[in-house]
């Protein structure tokens, strides 16, 4: 089973500062995971400029396997000094994890990682090092499903200072914090959430100092497989329908005729949910340029084919995730919301020509075909793994 | 009892299948057919054409248009209702 990391992060700026002086830097590959959280010295401007160049190099760096001893050593000579204080810095946690798995943790002068396994803070450890004088800790160990980590920079340790704590929040009442809503099963977005809002509390809505985090957690990838277009040839039919209901996860089809084609195949009736005009209340006016769906037994989702793609790659382009998504229930956002909630897609491209459609005689190659390029791009740079096979 | 299906296929859809069947809608209220007509969608009849397909019965009409809804309901449908 592929495990992958789920994450979700967010920054506040220190009140009355229009920059944040914190950088949150997730890039990941189908294999890998890595999320740098950077912290520039001060506030504003200059520590903008130092955590973003230092979020970017590190990860860039560590993502080609760098060793700590060098990405320190760009980072002293890349970073503009600071005037005042002859210093060029901006301190980073990086943790990078492989097939969800092995995870690989730096710590450079931040606060240490959160691990909390089974609703329990796991300890972790770390060799430390100093490297420029800088003290560096290290570390390695394996990530299980369930796991949930959290990476803060300091501004969280110091909310509620000299107010509801003395001390402010804390390292380690942070982490009974996450322990606790680990324990509510939430996914990464709820956590976040959870956490800036106590963050902004503790701060009584000014925090005194930039304040970010990153919520992780590792879990069972979702998969999710699309037939769209019918072969090329007919005596395929079947086959393309079989590799669907064979599929991995939630399963769509998209397209009017493939969709009869697969109730033919399957011997299913295909049944159009279309809904009288007079009786679609409720629902407000209807979705400008979406026609509806059909249900068939064993088929998690049933829509035409063009209009649909056109306006989900339309859709795709600027929801980030599902929680994007309109609260819709037309076709495209449907559809939409299976690709975005899944890890592994896998589209089974149909290569017909639709000789009804005057633009796929012309061109010779399916319309659809456009459509499905760009969103199997959008998909890719949400570091999906999406695999096309055409019939 | 008789059958309408209106296309709502992505050609039918674009051509106005949903003002076709507001129109078909509205005539059957008023001439009181509910009760004589079922009106479904369906997708792609493969009978794609500059407007919109309907099915009556086992007769696939094409190119019906919202202007012209009307006059097909009252020339081609109705005579079938008063058959059946
Ligand atoms: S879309 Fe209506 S007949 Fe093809």
């Amino acid at each position: 089973m592929r495990q992958v990391v789920e994450y979700a992060s967010r920054t506040l700026s220190k009140a009355g500062e229009e920059l944040c002086g914190d950088t949150v830097d997730i890039g990941s590959t189908p294999t890998s995971f890595i999320a740098v959280l950077s912290d520039g010295l001060g506030s504003g401007v200059k520590a903008n400029i130092l955590s973003t160049l230092t979020a970017q190099i590190a990860s860039t760096m560590f993502k080609e396997g760098a060793h700590v001893e060098d990405v320190i050593e760009t980072l002293a000579s890349t970073l503009p000094e600071c005037q005042v204080r002859k210093l060029a810095y901006a301190t980073f946690a990086m943790i990078k994890v492989v097939r969800g798995r092995e995870a690989y943790v730096v710590e450079y002068d931040s606060p240490p990682l959160i691990v909390v396994r089974g609703n329990k803070l796991l300890p972790i450890e770390a060799r430390e090092r100093t490297i420029n004088g800088r003290k560096v800790r290290e570390a390695e160990f394996d990530l299980q499903v369930g796991d949930y980590m959290v990476i803060v920079s300091d501004g969280y340790e110091h909310a509620g200072v000299g107010k509801l704590y003395r001390l402010g929040w804390g390292w380690q009442n942070i982490a009974v914090s996450v322990e606790r809503w680990a324990g509510t099963n939430c996914d990464a977005y709820e956590l976040i959430h959870a956490l800036t809002t106590t963050c902004l509390k503790l701060y009584d809505g000014k925090p005194g100092d930039d304040a970010s985090a990153i919520a992780m957690r590792v879990r069972p990838a979702v998969a999710a497989t699309i037939l769209t277009g019918p072969p090329a040839n007919k005596e395929d039919d079947a086959r393309a329908v079989t590799k669907l209901m064979e599929g991995r996860g939630l399963k769509a089809i998209c397209g009017g005729t493939t969709a009869q084609m697969a109730a033919r195949v399957l011997g299913r009736e295909l049944k159009v949910e279309w809904v009288r005009p007079s009786q679609r209340h409720g629902e407000g006016p209807r979705k400008q340029g979406t026609p509806p769906v059909a249900r068939l037994e064993g088929v998690d989702l049933v829509t035409e084919g063009i209009l649909t793609l056109g306006k989900t790659a339309e859709l795709l382009e600027k929801a980030e995730s599902t929680r994007d998504l309109p609260h819709d229930s037309d076709a495209a956002t449907q559809l939409a919301r299976i690709l975005l909630s899944a890890d592994d897609i896998h589209l089974i491209v149909g290569m017909a020509l639709n000789p009804n459609q005057v633009a796929d005689v012309i061109r010779g190659q399916p319309m659809r075909h456009m459509y499905i390029r760009q969103i199997v791009r959008d998909l890719k740079r949400r570091q999906k793994r999406v695999t096309e096979e055409y019939i | 009892m008789i059958t309408i299906v209106v296309c709502v296929g992505s050609s039918c859809y674009v051509r106005g299948s949903d003002k076709v069947a507001e129109t078909f809608e509205r005539l059957m209220n008023e001439q009181e057919l509910n009760d004589k007509v079922e009106l479904v969608g369906s997708f792609c009849m493969d009978a794609c054409s500059m407007g919109v397909s309907v099915r009556v019965g086992d007769q696939i009409f094409r190119g019906v248009s919202p202007e012209s809804a009307e006059q097909f309901f009252n020339d081609e449908i109705r005579p079938r209702i008063d058959a059946a």
